[in-house]
């Protein structure tokens, strides 16, 4: 199974990675925790994330065809590879259930009067099954089709936003300091931490020469986005903003042409959802790749169904509410093991960059190769 | 069984693909449609009456859809009120009635009364602001009976009646009222020192309609319609009216036709709750001064040109834009408006005209006659202020802008005033106008 | 392989009791002095006449003839026909007799002479009913082969074009020929098409349709995934990007591999109008497929679960159409897509003469009666009229899109818009591994291969196309300087 991808299909999964949840619960909860500067901590955080995202850059061109799991076995050993693969498991298992529970609270508040949980569980699970088998090409080439949709949706709808807006909302900066921007940003790390997917695309991803701009330019697009959503939607709802707990259906209530041309807002509200149920798939992936990694190679062939069943078991009788899950989530305890998963993994990574160094200190890195070789190359 | 498996594992997508349908076919094939089982409500009428006992204080009328197999819109809607202790209460009871469940969804419009107004109208809208159902942006309008008012939408029969969606069109192109809608509202009741302005549009009872012009429905039929409804449901007593029950026998008049006003005023809304009304002439004057309106008027009382004498001149104001400044002088804050327009004389009431008052060549606008309307725009806007000033109303949303752009100073001034509660008091207003002629 | 013997008696024996006294079969037999002669050809497939005229006839004429190079001889001094062979294989002999040539056994040869004179009566060449043109050429493919490898080559007049003939079915013994460009077609795709079709081991081949599903790479998948043309001028536009095209004979369909999905929406005549114009109905083509299939299940889940999603008057004019309807929605709009299916399959099948009064009496049941009897709602009709009109925009996709409208009225139905989603989202992943031949079935959309955007949505001018497709491998790109 071919599981290369371009930079570019790297990029636009980035992207979608980086708008998914933030849009939808989190404004609510990091207003409420931040005050109204919490678009600083919005940007703050994705500043930090961003810095994290050039050390799996670094990897990456440096070492194009290792994968984590190879880089980790080589440098640590199979046994902290496994505990740090065992980490990432529980990682995007917890973000799978919590997507999920995401667009279920988005699907019964925003486009439906009741929808049945059973049902809802059993297709988004048959859903998840036949797509976490699927290489990273298709991710990739998936995330190629829709992103121009979903990119040209949401500038759409924050243009016509934006003309109604009164920025000066935004004011006054740090009215209380800035510890609580702060302990916003650590507490809401689950919100974050947008690039953790990339340790699936090392060793899989066609790094060329014009690599690193791709996805930076796709990952600066993301962090664009997301920072004038927040920064827009505070400026419409003002201090009522801790009661929006679906943001981007909201958004468009103010704007006279919403209300002429009528229902404009499902144009977010789809564009959204397409982003939510991708962001899904695409932990669903990083989920079972780590099954694949852990389970022994007789089991691991059918890792995609004991996924489908581990999730679907969790969900049904696990009695989970989105409240719940989220009062989880939000804790001390699950905010310090996301940071340890998002910020020292790729710490970890530039430290296997010093060990091979250190290990062989004077081979050449390999030549990248070009754009044509690499599209070539992941067309096979 | 490892044929069936084989087969399964061959052709995976079909066969999940069957059993999902397998599994939500019996449920979806009896599924009708959900507006048929929704009543979609589109205007909403709350209004509170405290001689009556607490469990029927507030009073909602709903207007929604009634299907009918019928081309005509107007003919399907109904309107429907029960009374409550709140808005769940008479909700619920209203969803008993109909039998259908209430949908907000397309809800346009939130009429509240006086009363309400006047109590504390978050209390009886946080049900809209906390439910889900509601995904369209409710207009807030303030009305003395809320209930008459929809019935009067309702009643609007044709294109020659007067009809609310108009008149709400044309307040919010040509009426200052801000934050009118729901969630705005809703935003501005945490600024504690902001305040909303909602318009006021009041009913009042037209003539008797002849028979056979299509009536209205009246007070007394509906009367009557709710001594037969009140024994169905006992704990909350509900009266409805339709467009059904409204014919007249022949030969007779029928009920008065309920006609919807725009009086022009506007509701004071400070922390929720109605504090004042601001008169027609005084939302005009603070048209003028609103950098939403692009267009206004100045009439001159009592004018003399040297071609007409004790005349009332009208002048419009075209293209205006107005822009607000906001700065600290010697510690204390000042507040400009710099008007810009063009003007154009558009109307001389006179007792009698000479040839030269209708010339276009004498009845242009002098520097003379612009200073005097200059001089009445600054009358106005210090007669506005001064009203403001003294009924402690943030007209322009000063507090929450200075305390956005300067909140050190602001904070510095609030510790230095007597009365924090009444900050503008102390604030010193500013107004610089510069018309020019339309030619 | 079985040889001809140097005993003409046993020559003509062995043929007679292969086909086992078939009463078409014609076996006559000649002499000349001591040496005889018999030709086989069977009635209906050979141009008897000819055969009497140029081969029976040159040869009673002879008096004498040489024992020793007698077929050089008869193929050089005496036979008239342009068209002659010799072989020793008797099964290549029997192969030949049934494919309507005819066959002369010499006395004292080991070799027989293949005469070509088949005379198959054949339609003539029209514009093919599913591909009509305003501009540019209107000759179709027909059902013989070689008049369709002549219309090719008849277009592409290089040394280049080369040309496999393969033969497949056992007992039909159909010619298929694997027609591309060498020096641009890829050698591997081509090998992959040879050695799949030489891998095929079937009774008989009726249609070029038989050979697509030996080609399909995903047997289970109802999407398209051989391309086909009735043109010659489409065919060679193909061949020219670096594909391969399989005439099979007996089919008008020539098939083309590899297969983008996005090239049925490039019609024929796309090529030979302005560009504007072109690209403006390729964005009506991309619209009409997505009406086409997602329509009526958003449609119905409009109308079961997401009524908010509607302005308020459409929505009153939606209900006020759907009162008191017996059936359910979901129920009632798959009655109308089957009924409509009906009519399809109706209209296809009777007889001319009753098509009109027909269409006639389907139009006023669907369209007005049963509206008027308040079995069905004209939201329902014209939504699935306009899938089904929609779904002969592209016509060579009709047969995928209208099952899969069904699929998507299902989705719709019985989860609303997110079942329709997911439908549409599960579609796009499905596609994208869909890999066949080396080409991704969405190209180029995904993966993105812009110098192929000038030809996709919006087309560009011809000037600027200077290189060919590189979704499609191939080994020579630049086509223009």
């Amino acid at each position: 199974m071919n599981n290369s991808i371009s930079s570019k299909q790297v990029g636009t999964l980035l992207f979608f990675s980086i708008i998914a949840i933030k849009a939808v619960l989190l404004p609510a909860i990091i207003y409420f925790y931040a005050g109204t500067n919490g678009y600083i901590t919005v940007i703050g955080v994705l500043t930090i994330d961003f810095s994290l995202l050039l050390c799996y850059l670094a990897i990456m061109k440096r070492y194009p065809n290792k994968t984590f799991v190879n880089i980790m076995e080589e440098c640590f050993g199979l046994v902290i590879s496994k505990v740090l693969v065992a980490m990432i498991l529980v990682y995007f298992a917890i973000k799978t259930i919590l997507m999920i529970m995401s667009t279920y609270n988005f699907l019964e508040q925003v486009l439906y009067d009741e929808i049945n949980w059973i049902y809802y569980v059993i297709v988004t699970l048959a859903f998840l099954y036949f797509v976490v088998s699927k290489s990273l090409r298709v991710f990739g080439r998936s995330g190629q089709v829709l992103f121009w949709i979903v990119f040209f949706a949401i500038t759409l709808v924050m243009l016509i936003t934006v003309t109604n807006t009164d920025f000066t909302a935004l004011l006054p900066l740090f009215p209380n300091g800035a510890k609580p921007l702060v302990d916003t940003g650590f507490k809401c790390a689950v919100g974050f931490g947008d690039y953790t997917i990339l340790i699936f695309f090392l060793g899989n991803t066609a790094y060329t020469k014009h690599s690193t701009r791709h996805i930076i330019t796709f990952a600066l697009l993301g962090i664009t986005t997301i920072a004038n959503f927040y920064i827009v939607f505070l400026c419409n709802f003002g201090y009522s903003v801790v009661n929006q707990n679906l943001a981007i259906a909201d958004l468009t209530l103010y704007i006279d042409l919403a209300v002429s041309v009528s229902r404009l807002e499902w144009i977010a509200v789809f564009s959204w959802l397409i982003t939510m149920v991708v962001q899904m798939s695409v932990y669903a992936y990083c989920f079972n790749q780590s099954l694949i990694y852990l389970l022994p190679q007789k089991i691991s062939k059918h890792s995609h169904l004991i996924l489908v069943i581990i999730t679907g078991l969790t969900l049904i009788f696990g009695n989970f509410t989105l409240q719940n899950i989220a009062s989880f989530v939000l804790s001390q305890g699950y905010s310090i093991f996301a940071c340890v998963v998002q910020i020292g993994i790729p710490l970890l990574l530039l430290l296997c960059l010093l060990i091979y160094r250190i290990r062989k200190p004077h081979s050449n890195p390999p030549a990248l190769p070009t754009n044509k070789q690499a599209i070539e190359e992941g067309q096979k | 069984m490892i044929k069936v498996l084989s087969k399964l594992r061959q052709n995976k997508i079909f066969y999940t693909i069957l059993i999902l349908i397998l599994i939500m076919f019996p449920s979806a094939i009896y599924k009708t449609s959900e507006g048929e089982r929704t009543a979609i409500v589109v205007m909403v009428g709350l209004d509170v009456d405290d001689t009556r006992p607490k469990s029927e204080q507030l009073e909602l009328s709903i207007m929604y859809l009634a299907p009918q197999s019928t081309s005509d819109i107007n003919k399907s809607y109904t309107v429907v009120t029960a009374l409550g202790e709140n808005v769940s209460d008479c909700l619920s009871s209203l969803e008993a009635k109909t039998g259908k469940r209430a949908g907000l969804s397309h809800c346009a419009l939130i009429i509240i009364s006086d009363t309400v107004a006047q109590n504390g109208a978050m209390q009886y809208l946080d049900f809209f602001t906390r439910t889900n159902n509601l995904s369209t942006n409710s207009l807030l309008v303030v009305s003395e009976t809320p209930k008459e008012l929809l019935q009067a939408q309702q009643e609007e029969s044709n294109s020659l009646s007067i009809s609310l969606q108009n008149i709400l069109d044309y307040n919010q192109n040509h009426q200052f009222t801000l934050d009118i809608d729901l969630e705005s509202f809703h935003a501005q009741y945490f600024d504690e020192a902001s305040t909303s302005f909602l318009p006021i549009i009041n009913v009042k009872s037209g003539d008797a309609q002849e028979s056979g012009e299509g009536g209205g429905s009246s007070n007394n039929e509906s009367g009557a319609n709710s001594n037969s409804s009140n024994a169905n449901s006992p704990d909350a007593s509900s009266e409805s009216t339709t467009s059904d029950q409204t014919t007249s026998s022949s030969g007779a008049k029928g009920p008065a036709k309920l006609e919807i006003v725009n009086s022009g005023e506007v509701a004071v809304m400070q922390r929720g709750t109605m504090t004042h009304k601001m008169s027609q002439s005084q939302v005009e004057a603070m048209n003028l001064f609103s950098d939403q309106i692009k267009k206004g008027s100045i009439t001159i009382n009592n004018y003399s040109s040297h071609s007409i004498n004790n005349a009332d001149f009208v002048v419009e104001l075209t293209q205006k834009s107005v822009s607000y400044s906001y700065f600290f002088a010697d510690s204390r804050p000042v507040f400009r408006v710099s008007l810009n327009a063009k003007c154009k004389l558009s109307e001389i009431a006179a007792h009698y005209y000479s040839i030269d008052s209708i010339s276009i060549v004498d009845t242009q606008i002098t520097d003379s006659f612009r200073n005097v309307l200059i001089d009445k725009i600054a009358e106005n806007y210090t007669n506005l202020i001064n009203w403001a000033k003294s009924n402690n109303i943030d007209l322009f949303g000063l507090t929450k802008q200075y305390y956005r752009l300067y909140s050190e100073d602001w904070t510095n001034y609030l510790s230095t005033i007597p009365d924090t509660k009444n900050p503008i008091d102390d604030m010193l207003f500013l107004i610089d106008v510069k018309l020019i002629d339309n030619g | 392989m079985r040889k001809l013997s140097k005993k003409y008696i046993d020559n003509v024996n062995i043929i007679t009791s292969e086909f086992n006294n078939r009463e078409d079969l014609v076996k006559r037999e000649i002499s000349v002095g001591k040496l005889h002669f018999c030709v086989f050809y069977i009635i209906g497939l050979c141009d008897a006449e000819n055969v009497s005229k140029l081969v029976i006839n040159p040869i009673l004429k002879q008096t004498k003839l040489p024992k020793n190079n007698l077929l050089n001889t008869l193929q050089k001094e005496i036979l008239v026909f342009s068209e002659i062979s010799t072989s020793e294989d008797i099964d290549q002999l029997i192969g030949e007799i049934l494919a309507g040539k005819a066959v002369l056994i010499c006395d004292n040869c080991t070799s027989a002479i293949t005469i070509q004179a088949d005379k198959i009566k054949e339609r003539a060449i029209a514009e093919p009913p599913t591909d009509a043109v305003i501009k540019g050429p209107r000759s179709g493919f027909v059902e013989n082969y070689k008049t369709n490898l002549a219309a090719i080559k008849k277009i592409i007049k290089s040394v280049d074009l080369k040309t496999i003939n393969l033969t497949v079915g056992r007992r039909t013994r159909t010619n298929v020929s694997v027609v591309y460009i060498d020096g641009i077609a890829a050698d591997d795709v081509v090998q992959s098409i040879v050695s799949k079709i030489k891998g095929i081991d079937i009774d008989g081949v009726i249609d070029s349709y038989y050979i697509a599903q030996f080609l399909e790479t995903r047997r289970a998948s109802i999407f398209k995934q051989v391309g086909s043309t009735e043109k010659p001028d489409i065919a060679c536009a193909k061949l020219l990007e670096g594909r391969v095209a399989i005439v099979v004979d007996g089919s008008p369909i020539v098939l083309t591999l590899p297969y983008l999905l996005f090239e049925d929406m490039q019609h024929s005549d796309d090529y030979y109008r302005e560009k504007s114009h072109v690209s403006y109905f390729r964005m009506i083509r991309l619209i009409s497929i997505f009406i086409t299939a997602v329509l009526p299940g958003l449609y119905i889940a409009v109308e079961l679960y997401h009524y908010k999603a509607l302005p308020l008057k459409y929505l009153i004019t939606l209900l006020n159409s759907t009162q008191n309807l017996p059936l359910t929605p979901l129920l009632e709009l798959l009655f109308v897509l089957i009924l409509f299916d009906i009519l399809y399959e109706a209209s296809l099948r009777m007889p001319r003469y009753l098509g009109q009064a027909m269409s006639i009496v389907g139009a006023l049941i669907l369209g007005d009666t049963a509206v008027k009897a308040g079995i069905i709602s004209p939201p329902a009709v014209m939504i699935v009229a306009l899938s089904s009109i929609a779904l002969y925009v592209v016509p060579d996709q009709s047969a995928q899109f209208s099952i899969t409208r069904i699929l998507f009225v299902f989705a719709g139905g019985l989860l609303g818009f997110y079942g329709v989603l997911l439908g549409v989202l599960f579609i796009i992943f499905y596609f994208n591994d869909f890999d066949a031949y080396g080409t991704p079935y969405l190209a180029p959309l995904a993966p993105r291969v812009d110098s192929d955007l000038k030809d996709f949505l919006t087309k560009s001018d011809l000037t600027k196309m200077k290189t060919r497709p590189k979704s499609i491998p191939n080994q020579n790109h630049r086509r223009m300087k």
